[in-house]
C-alpha cells in the first residue's frame, strides 16, 4: 500500500500541530489538520487521508473514542486508512488501548522530533 | 490398658495398709527402743530357761533313780529276809520230821523277831491226809495256834509245784495290806544255796509241805509310799501283771486293781526302766522311774513335771519382771528421745505452716547442732528468699498493673488495630479501630475466631498469620474485604515465644489504604505533571530541530553552539522527565516491557559508538570490545535496554575525570550475555554499594565533583533488567576505578518466540509501530 501521500493530523496543540504540519509539508505530503473532532469529522467530508495522525488527548470527544467510530462507522469510510495515535501520557496502556482498538502504531511526542514522521508514514508503507 | 488398671487396683490397698501403718516419729522410735530392750532380753531368758529346764530334769532323774533304787532294795530286803526266815523254819521241819513243839517254838521266835507277822500257816501232807496248822497273833498278843484238816487239792500246794516260793499281796479282816509269803517244804533238799529265798522248788512227789507267813506291811509300805521329796515325788507299787499293790492314795488304790494300760506302768511290764517323761497313773504328764524288785514287782517313782519345772516359774518371773522394767525403761528413755529429736522437727513443721500462712518474719529456730539445725537454717534462708520473691512479685506487680493500664490507654488509643489471640486463633481482646475495620464491636468480638472474622487476603488467596513460631512477623500487601469496600493492610504480628498466659500473639493493623490512595495520587500527579510537561517540551524540541536544520546556512557559529546547548538541554529535561515516569510506573506497578529478539552486541556497540563524541568532549577514551564477532540475541525490551546502557555509560563519563578510560565490554555465554562498563575513575566505596541501587541515591562524593543527576538511574536500570530476568550489580572495589555489570538471557526461540511482543521501535525514537499479529 504505497504511497499513503494524503495525512491528516488531529492535535488541539495549535504549536504541535503547525510543528508536524510543517515538517510533513516540507517532505511533500499533503496535510490537512483539525484540533477536535468536530473539525475532523467536518474535514472527512472533503478529505480522504490515507494516514492519520489523531491525539489521544482531544477537548471533549477523546481520540480513543474517535478511533472505534472511524473504525466502526463505514460512512466516515475510514475504516481502512493508518492511523497513529499521539500521547504523551504516562500509562502505556493507554498506547495498548488505542492499538487494540486498530491504530496501527503509536508516536510518544515528547520523544519524537517532527522530522522524523515521515519515516514513520515510511515505515507504514512497508506493509 | 487393663494391666495398668490391675495394677492400681493391687497397688490401693498396699497403700491403705502402708497408711495404716504410718506411725508417728515419736511411736517409731518408741518400737525402736522397745525391740532394742526386749529382743536380747527374750533370746537370754530363753536360753536360761531352756537350760535351767534341762538341768532340773537331769537333777530330778537322778533323785528319782536314787529314791527308786533305795525304795527297791528296802522292799527287797523286806521280803528276802522273811522269805528266808521261812525257809530255814521250813527246813527245820523236814529235817526233824514234824516235831511239833520244835516246829512251834521256832514259828513262835518268828513271831517275836518280827512283829509284823501276824499269822502262820504250816501245812503238811501225806498221800494219805494233810494237816494245816495255823499260828495267829490275837488282838491282845498271844497267838492262838488251830489244826484243821487240809484239803489235798490245796491252792497254796498247786501253786507251790515246782516254785521256790510265792508271794501274795491282799488285806485282812482290819482291811491292813498284807503280803503273804510261802516257801515249799520238800522230803529232800539239794544241796544248800544262796539263792534267793535259800529255798528250792520242789515237784509234787517231793513237796512235804508248805510254810507261808502272812505279815502286815503297813509300815513298810508306810515307808515307801511315804517317801516324798521337795518336788512332790512319790512311789507306788504294781506286781509283774500290772495290778497295783500299793499307792499313797488309799482311795485310789481301792478303786483301781488292774493298771496295765497306764504308759508308766506299760513301760515296766515291758521292762524299760530308763528315766523318762510319760503319763502317770492319774493321767498326768510326770517323770517317771521304774524299777523291779526280786519278786518282779514294780516300784514306780514318778513326780510331775510340772513341779520339776516350778522352779523355773522363779526364773520366768525375774525375766518377766526385767521384761516389765526394760519396756518401762526403753518407753521413758523412748520419749525422751523421741522428744528430743521430734522438738526440732514439730518446730521445723510450725516454722512451714508460718510460712506457708504467709509468715515469713518469725525465723525457726532449732540449735541441735545436726542436720536438723542445717535444714532449720536452709529452711529460714529458703523464707528470706521467698519473702524477697513475694516481695519483687509485688513490686512488679504493681509495675505490671501499671503497665496494663498504660498499654491499654495506648492500644485503645491508637490508630492502628491491635488485637489479642490465643494460640487457637481466637479472639481475646480487640481494639475499637480494629473492631471498626469490620464493622464490628470490641466486646462481642472477642472469643471469637480471628479467621473467620477477618478473611485476610493475600494476591487473592486467603491468609491466615501463621501463630505456632515465636517472633515478630511482618505482613504487606494484605486485603481485607468489607462491605464492598476492600481496606489494605500491613500486619505485624508477634508471637509469644513462651506464652505466659493465655495470649499466643498480638495482631497489629495498620490500614495502608489511605496511604495508599494517597501513594497513587501522587504518582497520578507526577504522571499528570510529566504529561503537562512534555506537550511544551515537544514543542521547544520541535522548533529547536527546525532551527537546527537551517542554522548552518543562517546562524552565526557562536550561536550555532548556543543552539546546540538549548537541544542538549531540552534533551535533558525529556530524559528527566521520562525517569520521572518510569519511577511512577514501577511505584504503580504497571512498569511494562516489550519483549523482542534484541540483537543486543549492536545495540550496545552503537550505544557505545554514539558516545564517542561526547566523551572526545570530555577528553575521556571510550572503547568497546566483545568475546563475539556475530550478533548476539536476547529476548529483551529494546527502549529499557537502551534506557540502562545509556545510564551506565553515562554514569561512568559523569564520575570520570578528563583522561579517563571507559571499557564497555560484552561477553556471550551459552546461557547469558554479560555487558560491563568499567571506569578507572575514583572507584565506590563499601559502604555505599549498597545503597547504588536503591532509589534517589546519589555518591555522596558526586556533590563534591559537582555533578549533576537525579540518582535514579541505577533504581530505575535495576528494575527494568530484574523484569527482564537479568542481573546488575557492581563488581568489588579492587582500587582500580569500578565496574558495573549487567546480564541477560541469550534468545532461546524455543523458549522465547512465544512470548516476543507485538510491537517494534522500527529504530525511531518515540514510534512504537503495531506489529502485524501472527
Amino acid at each position: 500500500m504505497a504511497g499513503l501521500k494524503n495525512v491528516l493530523v488531529v492535535e488541539d496543540d495549535a504549536m504541535i500541530r503547525d510543528l508536524y504540519k510543517m515538517a510533513l509539508a516540507n517532505a511533500d505530503y499533503t496535510v490537512e489538520v483539525a484540533d477536535s473532532a468536530d473539525e475532523l469529522y467536518a474535514k472527512l467530508d472533503r478529505f480522504k487521508p490515507d494516514i492519520m495522525f489523531l491525539d489521544v488527548m482531544l477537548p471533549g470527544t477523546s481520540g480513543l473514542e474517535i478511533l472505534k467510530e472511524l473504525r466502526t462507522n463505514s460512512e466516515l469510510d475510514c475504516q481502512d486508512i493508518k492511523v497513529v495515535v499521539l500521547t504523551n501520557l504516562a500509562q502505556r496502556t493507554v498506547a495498548d488501548n488505542a492499538m487494540e482498538n486498530g491504530a496501527d502504531g503509536y508516536i510518544i511526542k515528547a520523544d519524537i522530533l517532527p522530522k522524523d514522521l515521515p519515516k514513520v508514514i515510511e515505515s507504514l508503507e512497508e506493509d | 490398658m487393663g494391666d495398668g488398671v490391675k495394677a492400681t487396683g493391687k497397688v490401693k490397698p498396699l497403700l491403705r495398709l502402708a497408711r495404716m501403718f504410718r506411725l508417728k516419729i515419736s511411736a517409731k522410735i518408741l518400737i525402736y527402743f522397745l525391740l532394742i530392750a526386749l529382743v536380747p532380753l527374750v533370746v537370754v531368758s530363753y536360753v536360761l530357761v531352756t537350760s535351767a529346764n534341762n538341768q532340773l530334769l537331769q537333777n530330778a532323774s537322778t533323785k528319782q533313780q536314787t529314791i527308786a533304787t533305795d525304795l527297791t532294795r528296802r522292799v527287797n530286803n523286806y521280803l528276802a529276809n522273811n522269805a528266808n526266815l521261812l525257809a530255814y523254819t521250813g527246813r527245820l521241819y523236814s529235817a526233824q520230821d514234824f516235831d511239833a513243839k520244835q516246829i512251834d517254838d521256832s514259828i513262835l521266835t518268828l513271831f517275836e523277831q518280827n512283829a509284823t507277822l501276824k499269822r502262820v500257816i504250816l501245812m503238811t501232807v501225806t498221800k494219805e491226809a494233810g494237816n494245816e496248822r495255823k499260828y495267829e497273833v490275837l488282838p491282845n498278843g498271844t497267838i492262838k495256834i488251830e489244826n484243821k484238816v487240809l484239803d489235798t487239792s490245796s491252792e497254796i500246794l498247786k501253786f507251790l509245784e515246782n516254785k521256790p516260793y510265792f508271794i501274795s499281796t491282799g488285806r485282812d479282816q482290819d482291811n491292813s495290806p498284807e503280803v503273804g509269803i510261802g516257801i515249799p517244804i520238800l522230803k529232800k533238799y539239794g544241796p544248800a544255796n544262796d539263792e534267793l529265798f535259800n529255798s528250792q522248788g520242789g515237784s509234787a512227789d517231793n513237796l512235804s509241805g508248805a510254810i507261808a507267813g502272812y505279815y502286815d506291811i503297813s509300815n513298810l509300805w508306810q515307808s515307801v509310799l511315804s517317801t516324798k521329796n521337795d518336788n512332790g515325788a512319790y512311789a507306788y507299787v504294781v506286781d509283774s501283771s500290772g495290778t497295783l499293790v500299793a499307792h499313797p492314795d488309799s482311795g485310789f488304790l481301792d478303786s483301781h486293781q488292774k493298771i496295765d494300760n497306764v504308759q508308766s506302768v506299760r513301760r515296766f511290764l515291758d521292762n524299760d526302766l530308763a528315766t523318762t517323761q510319760t503319763i502317770s497313773e492319774k493321767n498326768v504328764d510326770v517323770v517317771s522311774t521304774p524299777r523291779k524288785t526280786i519278786n518282779n514287782w514294780g516300784v514306780i517313782v514318778q513326780e510331775p513335771v510340772k513341779t520339776i519345772y516350778a522352779s523355773i516359774n522363779s526364773y520366768i518371773q525375774l525375766a518377766a519382771t526385767v521384761g516389765v522394767i526394760a519396756i518401762f525403761l526403753s518407753t521413758i528413755v523412748g520419749i525422751f528421745f523421741s522428744r528430743q529429736l521430734i522438738r526440732p522437727i514439730r518446730e521445723l513443721t510450725m516454722g512451714a505452716k508460718r510460712m506457708e500462712r504467709g509468715e515469713f518474719d518469725r525465723p525457726i529456730n532449732v540449735k541441735t547442732n545436726d542436720e536438723l539445725e542445717e535444714l532449720a537454717d536452709t529452711f529460714n534462708g529458703m523464707a528470706q528468699g521467698i519473702k524477697k520473691l513475694i516481695s519483687d512479685l509485688k513490686t512488679n506487680n504493681v509495675r505490671l498493673k501499671f503497665e496494663q493500664i498504660k498499654l491499654n490507654n495506648i492500644i485503645s488509643s491508637v490508630s492502628d488495630g491491635v488485637i489479642a489471640v490465643n494460640s487457637k486463633g481466637e479472639i481475646l481482646s480487640i481494639n475499637p479501630p480494629a473492631a471498626k475495620m469490620i464493622d464490628g464491636n470490641s466486646k462481642t468480638l472477642e472469643g471469637k475466631s480471628i479467621t473467620d472474622q477477618f478473611p485476610f487476603k493475600h494476591d487473592e488467596e486467603p491468609f491466615t498469620p501463621d501463630l505456632t513460631n515465636g517472633g515478630i512477623y511482618h505482613y504487606t500487601d494484605l486485603t481485607l474485604a468489607h462491605n464492598s469496600s476492600i481496606i489494605y493492610l500491613d500486619l505485624m504480628v508477634a508471637v509469644l515465644e513462651h506464652p505466659d498466659s493465655d495470649v499466643a500473639a498480638i495482631i497489629t493493623l495498620h490500614d495502608q489504604t489511605a496511604s495508599r490512595e494517597l501513594s497513587f495520587m501522587k504518582l497520578d500527579f507526577v504522571a499528570i505533571a510529566a504529561h503537562e510537561l512534555r506537550t511544551p517540551l515537544t514543542v521547544v524540541r520541535g522548533y529547536l530541530d527546525i532551527l537546527n536544520t537551517s542554522a548552518a546556512k543562517e546562524l552565526s557559529v557562536f550561536n550555532i553552539e548556543n543552539l546546540s546547548k538549548a537541544i542538549v538541554g531540552a534533551n535533558q529535561l525529556r530524559e528527566l522527565i521520562n525517569k520521572l515516569l518510569n519511577i511512577a510506573r514501577i511505584e504503580r506497578g504497571d512498569m511494562e516491557i516489550f519483549i523482542e529478539k534484541l540483537n543486543i552486541s549492536k545495540l550496545v556497540r552503537d550505544n557505545v559508538e554514539q558516545h564517542k563524541s561526547m566523551a572526545a568532549q570530555k577528553q575521556q577514551i571510550l572503547s568497546y570490545n566483545s568475546n563475539t564477532d556475530s550478533n548476539v540475541y536476547a529476548p529483551a525490551d529494546a527502549a529499557s535496554i537502551v534506557e540502562v546502557v545509556n545510564n551506565l555509560i553515562g554514569n561512568a563519563m559523569k564520575y570520570n575525570g578528563k583522561g579517563g578510560q571507559i571499557v564497555v565490554s560484552l561477553t556471550a555465554g551459552e546461557k547469558e550475555v554479560r555487558i560491563e562498563v568499567a571506569d578507572n575513575g575514583p572507584g565506590v566505596p563499601d559502604d555505599l554499594r549498597e545503597r547504588l541501587f536503591t532509589k534517589f541515591y546519589r555518591a555522596e562524593r558526586s556533590l563534591i565533583s559537582g555533578t549533576r543527576g537525579t540518582g535514579l538511574g541505577l533504581f530505575i536500570s535495576k528494575t527494568i533488567i530484574e523484569l527482564q530476568n537479568g542481573k546488575i550489580g557492581i563488581e568489588p572495589d579492587k582500587g582500580t576505578g569500578s565496574t558495573f555489570y549487567f546480564t541477560l538471557p541469550i534468545y532461546d526461540p524455543a523458549r522465547d518466540d512465544e512470548q516476543v511482543a507485538k510491537k517494534s521501535s522500527g529504530g525511531i525514537r518515540g514510534w512504537f509501530k503495531k506489529r502485524p499479529s501472527s
